[in-house]
């Protein structure tokens, strides 16, 4: 499927991502804030998914199962300690358990909540991961152009299926 | 109407593991007001699993250990995992413990078959005795009666 018009990944969305991964969310705010929050085209949204998608897989794979991603969400939300309910565990789950492609699960995004819950535990969950993987300069730039690559080449997420898209 | 002792043995049975009792026991349960009666006492079980979990001493558990909890139970049971909706759970303990409120978004069913979970789940991790059950379910009674008078 080729991306929307409405959804593209420009140079923009990249160095954005780029900034919240590397400077962080209030660095991020400052510069784009205003920015990615009034553009119809939601091509960030889209880069968003499909970086989280990467860092799931580089943590998950080959294989994992469904009581590792209930703890991985717990130990995190534990780790946010008074700000744990800004993280919502059953769309945190689902979205993992969404991204990685698991057969048994059968929720779909956005998980009867709203967008903002939703793009909420997306970056909570990207950046989360980003740190663990404590990334050098140069390979947190091949882990954004990845990302950027795959999300210009497989474009739109729909809600029913994205993982053919 | 006052708890009835079948309502008692229809809980006690589920939570001595005796489900092929518990369920011809709950069977028998037709009128709409002993169903109602059975859910104020497993409501009035839940609240008390609940506080004797999280209160130790007059001191409330704090919001990390009913994640822990929540989270130790569904990676350790995997029915419970899919059945149990972690964002419920938590604010039905919480709730329980006088600490959040529920979202207007989570419908009665949803509750009720969440506050059954987590009473099987509270109650096999207390282990209780024979003896030690019946002075539980002696508390959830009276603790319903007052409610359903």
């Amino acid at each position: 499927m080729t991306a929307s018009p409405l959804s593209h990944v420009t140079d923009m969305h990249v160095a954005a991502l780029r900034t919240i991964l590397a400077e962080g969310p209030e660095e991020w705010i400052e510069q784009y804030g205003e920015k990615i929050g009034s553009e119809v085209n939601t091509g960030y949204s889209l880069l968003v998914y499909y970086a989280l998608g990467e860092a799931l897989r580089r943590k998950f794979s080959p294989t994992y199962t469904t009581p590792q991603v209930i703890r991985f969400v717990a130990d995190l939300r534990l780790d946010l300690e008074e700000y744990a309910h800004e993280l919502d565990p059953r769309v945190a789950e689902g979205l993992i358990r969404y991204s990685l492609g698991d057969e048994a699960f059968s929720g779909r995004p956005p998980f009867g909540v709203d967008e903002v819950t939703m793009a909420r535990a997306q970056i909570l969950l990207l950046l989360i991961l980003v740190l663990e993987e404590d990334f050098d300069e140069a390979e947190l730039e091949k882990f954004i152009q990845n990302s950027a690559a795959l999300a210009r080449e497989r474009g739109v997420v729909r809600q029913d299926d994205s993982r053919n898209a | 109407m006052p708890i009835t002792d079948h309502q008692l043995a229809t809980l006690r049975a589920q939570l001595a593991g005796q489900m092929d009792e518990h369920e011809r026991l709950l069977d028998q349960l037709e009128t709409e007001e002993s169903q109602a009666g059975y859910i104020a006492l497993v409501t009035a079980a839940f609240f008390e699993a609940v506080d004797r979990k999280f209160i130790i001493n007059d001191k409330v558990a704090d919001d990390a250990e009913v994640i822990e909890f929540i989270a130790y139970q569904r990676s350790a049971h995997p029915v419970a995992a899919e059945q149990m909706d972690p964002t419920v759970a938590e604010q039905v303990v919480l709730h329980a413990l006088d600490k959040g409120p529920i979202s207007e978004d989570i419908d009665g069913e949803t509750l009720l078959g969440t506050k059954i979970l987590l009473l099987a789940a509270l109650m096999a991790e207390a282990d209780l005795g024979e003896s030690e059950l019946d002075i539980f379910l002696a508390k959830a009674r009276a603790e319903a009666d007052e409610h359903v008078g």
